[in-house]
């Protein structure tokens, strides 16, 4: 090796090294003057999902207290501080709180609201100013479509895979349902829900007799319930709907008398309003949910699902519901990808985004976490569940790995049942 | 036809509730001239107290019922006498704004009481649960609840026919200044009135909570179905209120099944139908021109 060509190679060491150490030096700097990290959300505090509103709120409330209000932001501790605002449930006021949020409270991390339309609203206001959100709340394929990817992330799975497993599950009883009716809510993301129960039940040779369209605000079931009756045999009723329309559903079908092999009652039976409402009526009834206690997810905080429900109901004195393990789940992922400093500040957007989007099965008490590359969450369906015991218990069904008891099919009518 | 059967019996047995939530709103409306945006606000709110009464402390449904009719007729003369009074007199838009406060604040303050969510009241019925006529099945606590709702306009029929209050009432239904000019006091006439909107109401709202749940923020959709009851039927009259409910639920029952998703168009393009027809409603006693 030439004298030359190694004093090239030394200046070019040092060049390299001199510019390396300046970025460190220059990038330190703006990890380390983080005190704080900022997050922001708006909720629909108020209005009819002030319930599952307050779930979120509590879910948030418990990560920054199971993390002592600390994270690590590139190796550097640094606070934890909420925003949380009222949206209200409305579109714009979402746009307007989140623009706050940007440009005023100047939050670091976007946590999303609930309600496709609020999410797109949020969304559509990140993406002006090329920033991230992570959001629970909207299974819509809008959302894909829409702001997926490139500025939300979305912990929940597509509403049109909702009802697959549990179809598939319900295709396999002896005797074999033949026939199904529907209950759909006139939203668009229940409408994907109903459409892929449609296609799932086909699939199984399961005739629809009945797809009941109902508006948003559907305060009685009856006609519902009596078409369903007058509909002929129907072997199962499906509930597309939240707890009170499957609350209302259940209550007519035993008012009426209508006793199908199987009611699947929503993805949300497992909200305790719908026990403390029907008691022993929600016996037998089929559910569908995105997370269990049960569940054998972990993450560096609790052992088990079990452990992180427990913890819950000791702190705010009620029993999670999904929504909690996935809200949970946000800021954790916020917390897994911040932590790391070697490619810049963190809390870059585009740093975010590209961590978020390669993270490969990251461990959460809402189950492995992997994005698509529409940015939303990679799950293997939807499991399945039913009520059973004259106090109703939970019994996993579905999928084989997550079960923990056998079906009592089909439905015993409800006026046999002592 | 059967099927036109049951849509008729399962829509008179729901507008009897119907009915027994509107007969306050017609009172007040044919009474006091007022459109009382606060009105649902004793439906739910009686729906609540009895669930509270019964569910959290133990009281028995039919006493819990009673006191939270009861206390809904204070509430309602509580309204008069510190609200709606004080601006009787101004432009009529001011009661409809005042009233419509009233509602917003009752609601929030129920939501601190109670939440947001919806509360549902589980009645044990000895007896049957279900009757049947041929091959229809009916709910026997529908039934009770149709019986109890026609006790209770009997009740206020013969309030209003065959008591000096009653009469003093209906005296200012039909003329408030020839009323007072006769030595009718009309402010006590007043505050009796919404008295006994909120005592009726209240008491439709015990009953609606044994039927489906029930949350603050369904304040409106009785006031609107209220309203509606009373435009069939025509404001002032008991039994136009009652035969109004029952027509409004068949109206209703029959357009969610038919047409769910467009049954609120359904239920107002006839009633649209209606005004045009008999402005006045079918049993309606006020005039229809603007006073």
């Amino acid at each position: 090796m030439s004298k030359k060509t190694m004093a090239i190679k030394r200046r070019t060491f040092l060049g390299s090294a001199m510019g390396a150490a300046s970025m460190v030096a220059l990038g330190a700097p703006a990890i380390a003057q983080r005190k704080t990290v900022h997050f922001g959300a708006s909720l629909p505090l108020t209005g009819p999902y002030e319930k599952v509103s307050k779930v979120y709120k509590d879910a948030y409330d418990l990560w920054t207290q199971t993390v002592g209000g600390k994270v690590s932001v590139g190796g550097q501790d640094a606070d934890v501080k909420w925003t949380i605002y009222d949206d209200e449930n409305k579109a714009a006021r979402t746009a307007e709180l989140t623009e706050r949020l940007i440009s005023s409270d100047k939050v670091d991390c976007i946590v999303g609201t609930y309600g496709t339309d609020t999410v797109l609203a949020q969304g559509a206001i990140a993406r002006k100013y090329e920033r991230i959100t992570m959001q629970a709340g909207a299974a819509s394929a809008r959302v894909d479509e829409q702001i997926g990817g490139h500025t939300t992330f979305t912990l929940i799975g597509p509403s049109r895979n909702y009802p697959t497993l549990a179809i598939d599950h319900l295709a396999k009883q002896n005797p074999k349902p033949k026939t199904m009716a529907i209950i759909t809510m006139d939203d668009p993301v229940y409408q994907e829900f109903a459409a892929g129960a449609i296609a799932d039940a086909e699939r199984h040779g399961i005739k629809i007799v009945l797809n009941e369209v109902l508006p948003m605000n559907t305060q009685d079931l009856r006609p519902t319930v009596l078409k369903i009756k007058r509909a002929g045999d129907v072997d199962i009723i499906y509930n597309t709907g939240w707890d009170l329309i499957c609350i209302k559903l259940i209550q007519e079908c035993v008012a009426l008398d209508v006793n199908p092999k199987a009611i699947v009652g929503g993805h949300l039976t497992t909200n305790p309003v719908v026990k403390e409402t029907l008691k022993g009526q929600l016996q037998y009834i089929y559910g569908i949910t995105n997370w269990l206690p049960q569940m054998a997810y972990k993450d560096k905080y609790y052992a088990n699902c079990q452990a992180f429900a427990d913890k819950f109901q000791a702190t705010y004195n009620y029993a999670p519901t999904y929504h909690a393990a996935m809200a949970y789940a946000i800021p954790y992922i916020y917390q897994h990808v911040i932590a790391d400093g070697s490619e810049g500040d963190p809390l870059d957007s585009k740093i975010m985004r590209k961590r978020i989007a390669a993270l490969n099965n990251l461990e959460s008490v809402w189950g492995p976490i992997k994005f698509n590359d529409k940015g939303r969450i990679l799950t293997p369906g939807v499991p399945v569940l039913q009520w059973q015991g004259t106090d109703p218990k939970v019994v996993v069904l579905a999928p084989d790995a997550l079960a923990n008891g056998k079906d009592l099919y089909p439905m015993p009518a409800f006026n046999k049942r002592g | 036809m059967s099927e036109i059967i049951e849509i008729i019996i399962f829509g008179t047995l729901r507008g009897a509730i119907f009915a027994l939530a509107a007969f306050g709103f017609s009172l007040v409306l044919g009474v006091l001239g007022i459109v009382n945006f606060a009105h649902g606000v004793f439906v739910v709110l009686g729906a609540l107290i009895t669930w509270s009464l019964t569910a959290q402390i133990g009281i028995n449904i039919v006493v819990a019922s009673l006191i939270a009719a009861g206390s809904m007729g204070v509430l309602g003369v509580f309204i008069q006498k510190v609200f709606i009074d004080r601006v009787f007199k101004l432009h009529p838009l001011m009661i409809l704004v005042q009233t419509f406060g009233v509602a917003v604040v009752a609601t929030q303050l129920a939501e601190l009481a109670w939440g947001g969510g919806e509360r549902s009241l589980k009645v044990e019925f000895p007896g049957p649960a279900l009757l049947t006529i041929g091959d229809i099945y009916i709910p026997t606590w529908d039934i009770v609840i149709f019986v109890i709702s026609l006790i209770a306009a009997g009740v206020l029929v013969m309030i209003m026919q065959m008591t000096p209050l009653g009469r003093a009432v209906r005296a200012c239904r039909d003329n408030i200044d020839s009323a007072s000019l006769v030595g009718v006091d009309v402010g006590r006439v007043f505050l009796i009135t919404m008295g006994i909107c909120g005592i009726w109401s209240g008491l439709a709202g015990a009953l609606v909570i044994t039927l489906k749940p029930t949350g603050p923020y369904m304040h409106f959709f009785w006031t609107l179905d209220a309203f509606l009851v009373v435009v069939i039927g025509g404001m002032g009259s008991i039994s136009g209120a009652l035969i109004g409910g029952f027509l409004y639920g068949i109206i209703n029952f029959a357009a969610y099944y038919y047409l769910p998703n467009q049954a609120p168009a359904i239920i107002f393009a006839t009633l649209i139908a209606l005004l045009m027809i008999r402005p006045q409603g079918l049993f309606g006693l006020g005039t229809t021109v603007r006073k």
